[in-house]
């Protein structure tokens, strides 16, 4: 049985009040969507609420969920807006399609590559790692959030898209504008 | 070819480019020791961004969300709940009137049941009004509809070339407007 089937059939079950079935969807989606959250609200217990918070929303409005669709786009896009409200009550800046995000001095937009010294190769593959997940936080949230679902997540550029109800070039862009502010913040570390 | 941009780079680093696109790149890259210093650099942070290490999840955190899962509730039968509800919130406020009154039961069904009787054929009684008065009306603004057509008819046929090109001016001018607003209606909604 494929995944997507499988996990078709265990919410036509949760559906029935089988919560075992709901149980099973929880534990397969518990550490993505942790993941996601830990690094998009930087916080662990809020990660752990946020996360109470959207199972239980999921499980509410199950019945809206549309086999057509994969199960995880659905549940993040449910994440997502949590986060979006979240970010709202807070005031924290989005940032809007048009806006040029500001770096500093400089804005940042993909422009031609920058070849000046490698930050990157000063450091060994697992400390690289150790530095990007503390520089991560100082990405701004919006942008942060595409990069999270991209690189830790593993969602395709397509599949983002879809949770975001964004353009497909727009999320590419700005992942890619998360990479360059990650990296241009890791130099400014050194 | 002239230097890479940043999103070429890192399209060609996710291995997303077409074989023509990703070949004349790596033509670029074997001429340009600034971009290959350049895709070296950001091929380091794309490994490491890729294996970030997992969050350390609670033994428990399944149990406590499914504790917060109101026992034996299931989401399909939310709504029917809801019609339950209101038909018991419904009983019980009949009920406990019956028993503050003290009034007979069966009266107060009757009465119940009269007085949506009553307003039920008041409502008919007015339906009939407002189709009577639609079969008047209807054929008064039929006869109006056609006459203004008449006229209108008339008028163009009177009416010189100038008028005609005042009009397609003005009419262009409107859908540039209507562009422009709806362009940024949409360009809002966008928004992140």
């Amino acid at each position: 049985m494929s995944s997507q089937s499988d996990e078709i059939d265990l919410v036509k079950r949760a559906l029935r009040g089988d919560k075992e079935a709901f149980e099973a969807i929880v534990m397969r989606y518990q550490q993505p969507l942790l993941n996601y959250l830990s690094r998009t609200t930087g916080e662990r217990e809020l990660a752990l609420d946020f996360a109470q918070e959207v199972f239980l929303k999921a499980y509410a409005s199950l019945a809206s969920y549309r086999p057509r669709y994969k199960f995880s786009t659905w549940l993040f896009t449910i994440a997502s807006n949590h986060l979006i409200d979240h970010w709202r009550r807070k005031k924290l800046p989005t940032v809007s399609l048009d806006q040029t995000v500001d770096f500093g001095d400089s804005p940042l937009t993909l422009q031609v590559a920058d070849p000046r010294a490698g930050v990157a190769r000063q450091y060994e593959l697992r400390d690289l790692r150790s530095r990007v997940e503390a520089t991560l936080r100082k990405v701004p949230p919006a942008l942060r959030e595409l990069f999270v679902l991209r690189h830790v997540n593993e969602f395709s550029y397509e599949e983002i898209a879809a949770i975001k109800r964004l353009p497909v070039g727009t999320v590419k862009n700005r992942v890619f504008q998360a990479k360059e502010m990650l990296r241009a913040l890791l130099e400014e570390a050194i | 070819m002239s230097c890479l941009r940043l999103d070429l780079l890192y399209e060609y680093l996710e291995g997303t480019l077409d074989a023509t696109r990703r070949a004349e790149v790596e033509a670029h890259l074997a001429a340009c020791p600034g971009c290959r210093a350049a895709v070296e650099e950001r091929r380091v942070i794309h490994l490491a961004s890729f294996g970030l290490p997992d969050f350390d999840v609670p033994a428990d955190f399944a149990r406590r969300v499914m504790a917060r899962i109101t026992a034996g509730r299931s989401p399909a039968l939310s709504w029917l709940g809801a019609i339950v509800g209101s038909l018991a919130a419904l009983f019980l406020t009949f009920l406990t009137y019956v028993l503050i009154t003290g009034q007979n039961l069966i009266s107060v069904l009757t009465s119940v049941f009269g007085t949506l009787g009553q307003g039920t054929q008041v409502a008919l009684v007015w339906l009939g009004k407002v189709a009577k008065l639609g079969a008047i009306i209807l054929p008064v603004l039929r006869d109006l509809g056609g006459n203004l057509v008449k006229a209108a008819g008339q008028f163009t046929a009177s009416a010189g070339p100038g008028f005609f090109v005042a009009i397609a001016v003005a009419l262009l001018l409107l859908m540039v407007l209507a562009a422009i607003g709806l362009g940024r209606r949409l360009f809002a909604g966008e928004r992140s």
